[in-house]
């Protein structure tokens, strides 16, 4: 996402097919990951 | 990294900040509330759909290199439950404002509609012209508040403008953490400002 994408009113374009899985995937993955980074 | 001995005895103590001295230099964003100042735009002015977000605002206490570590690895988790928070409620419906004014017609229309590549004509060649008098808004960005000042006399070109960048501000106070310490701890102490020195250069 960048400054392009955000338009005064909305965005320039509808959610890309499967952002909503991915997101969910990352966010659930991410909690994972900051443990990690925390115990380095 | 949080529990390791090297690590604390390199950020503990090190660049303190105090609660008055935050809020008198104008801190903002993980710079202040490492001081223990719950101050958050998203919290005390609520914009976007903010106010409909369940989150809190993690503080430290000693406003040292540590604990701004700490509140933004706090804050990573809170992001990621709002984010979580606007999947599970993202709404159906159109992507852009229809206010032929001030927003672009879709882009998809620009190809087939006549209509559509007139109004994109005069949106970008005419520009928005709000009404005249003058406007503050700000958000909470990752390093703290991000605020335009506008003026406007009616036309379509700002009279003023003033950005508010929080790293510019957050900046100020590196003389205060770093004077009469080690050269050695201003590393640690610029990082955990976290400057961008795009904001900087004013």
């Amino acid at each position: 996402m960048n400054l392009s994408y955000i338009r005064i009113g909305g965005v320039a374009k509808d959610l890309p097919d499967g952002f909503i899985e991915k997101t969910r995937e990352f966010i659930n993955a991410f909690m994972d990951r900051l443990r990690g980074y925390e115990t380095l | 990294m949080t529990k390791n001995k090297i690590w604390l005895m390199r950020t503990k103590g090190v660049g303190v900040v105090s609660a008055e001295d935050a809020i008198n230099y104008g801190l903002s964003g993980p710079c202040i509330r490492g001081s223990g100042v719950r101050w958050d735009v998203r919290k005390s002015e609520p914009y976007s759909s903010y106010d409909e977000m369940d989150f809190l605002v993690p503080v430290g206490e000693n406003g040292d290199v540590y604990d701004r570590y700490l509140v933004r690895l706090e804050e990573m988790r809170q992001s990621n439950e709002i984010v979580r928070q606007a999947m599970d409620n993202l709404p159906e419906g159109e992507y852009i404002a229809d206010i032929p004014d001030i927003a672009l017609p879709k882009k998809e229309n620009l190809k087939q509609s006549m209509e559509s590549l007139i109004h994109h004509f005069k949106v970008v060649t005419g520009g928005i012209c709000p009404p005249a008098g003058e406007v503050y808004a700000c958000v909470e960005a990752p390093k703290g508040e991000l605020g335009y000042y506008i003026v406007s006399d009616g036309s379509k070109n700002p009279y003023r403008i003033k950005i508010r960048p929080p790293s510019f501000v957050n900046l100020e106070v590196l003389e205060k953490m770093v004077v009469g310490s080690l050269l050695a701890d201003v590393v640690a102490v610029i990082g955990s400002l976290d400057i961008v020195l795009g904001e900087i250069d004013r």
